[in-house]
């Protein structure tokens, strides 16, 4: 805990862990429309 | 009325589709600069030592947090007097990324905080209004939630909402001039010289450029499942 290095990491890990979900959602969404378009 | 034109769902789809590949061009390679050299190869700061490097994400999160709110209130006004529908669209796509970033600022300082003033959080007049932000954000997402119909009246209450939140944003920009905070002053100053050196100012920019391509990114692919299902658009038709 002392080490800065645990605090850089924790806040680069969270920033891209969130984000990372955050164009997850939309883009799962769209694939899954196109899969579902092309199939009909 | 050229405005309108130009916002239409088939108009933004062909702009959109041809702008996600630069987009993410872009994206990428702002991004891979502003790791590589802010984490790497910039040396560590005379007074915080390598505990600076939080600035490459805290500091694009927290100008994302009011750059989308800034572009909420645009669009909130563009709704409100114009009736451009699209503006509606984005003010109601966009708030939910704006709560992000506003939550990763928030937690990205207090993880800043911590190694720097001893302390995970702080009332400091920075660090709360940014918190009242995030509030606000939620607000307007509560209420997106609780409006079943999407029609123009509801579509109105989220602008005026929006607009009325907007008088926390001077307050955030100024807060560490007018009052004492423990949070440092403006690093970056566009009418006067940044406080930051050049070699460390760089990667910021890059991170910066990275978190603003990365919102366009996925305000695209929201955009296009609002007009193309919701709106009953057909994908096919438009291509």
């Amino acid at each position: 805990m002392n080490s800065p290095y645990f605090y850089i990491v924790s806040a680069y890990l969270t920033v891209f862990v969130v984000l990372f979900w955050q164009w997850l959602l939309p883009w799962r969404r769209w694939q899954q429309y196109i899969k579902h378009k092309i199939k009909t | 009325m050229w405005l309108a034109s130009l916002l239409s769902p088939k108009k933004f789809f062909y702009v959109s589709e041809a702008l996600f590949p630069w987009v993410s061009l872009i994206f990428l390679m702002s991004l891979t600069y502003g790791l590589i050299d802010g984490l790497f190869f910039v040396p560590a700061d005379y007074l915080q030592g390598e505990g600076f490097r939080i600035i490459y994400v805290h500091a694009p999160c927290a100008f994302l947090s009011l750059g989308i709110y800034a572009i909420m209130s645009f669009a909130a006004f563009l709704h409100l007097v114009f009736r451009i529908k699209i503006a509606s669209i984005i003010l109601r796509q966009s708030a939910s990324l704006g709560a992000t970033f506003t939550f990763l600022a928030l937690i990205t300082g207090s993880l800043w905080g911590k190694p720097m003033w001893g302390t995970w959080w702080i009332w400091d007049a920075r660090i709360t209004s940014e918190l009242i932000l995030l509030f606000i954000y939620l607000g307007i997402i509560l209420l997106q939630r609780s409006l079943i119909k999407n029609n123009h009246a509801h579509a109105s209450m989220i602008a005026v909402l929006t607009l009325v939140g907007m008088v926390d944003l001077p307050i955030i920009h100024y807060s560490v001039s007018w009052w004492n905070t423990l949070h440092q002053g403006p690093t970056l100053k566009i009418f006067a010289p940044s406080l930051i050196h050049h070699r460390m100012l760089m990667p910021l920019i890059a991170m910066i450029v990275a978190f603003m391509a990365f919102y366009v990114l996925v305000l695209f692919l929201k955009l296009r499942y609002e007009f193309i299902v919701k709106m009953n658009h057909d994908w096919q038709e438009i291509r």
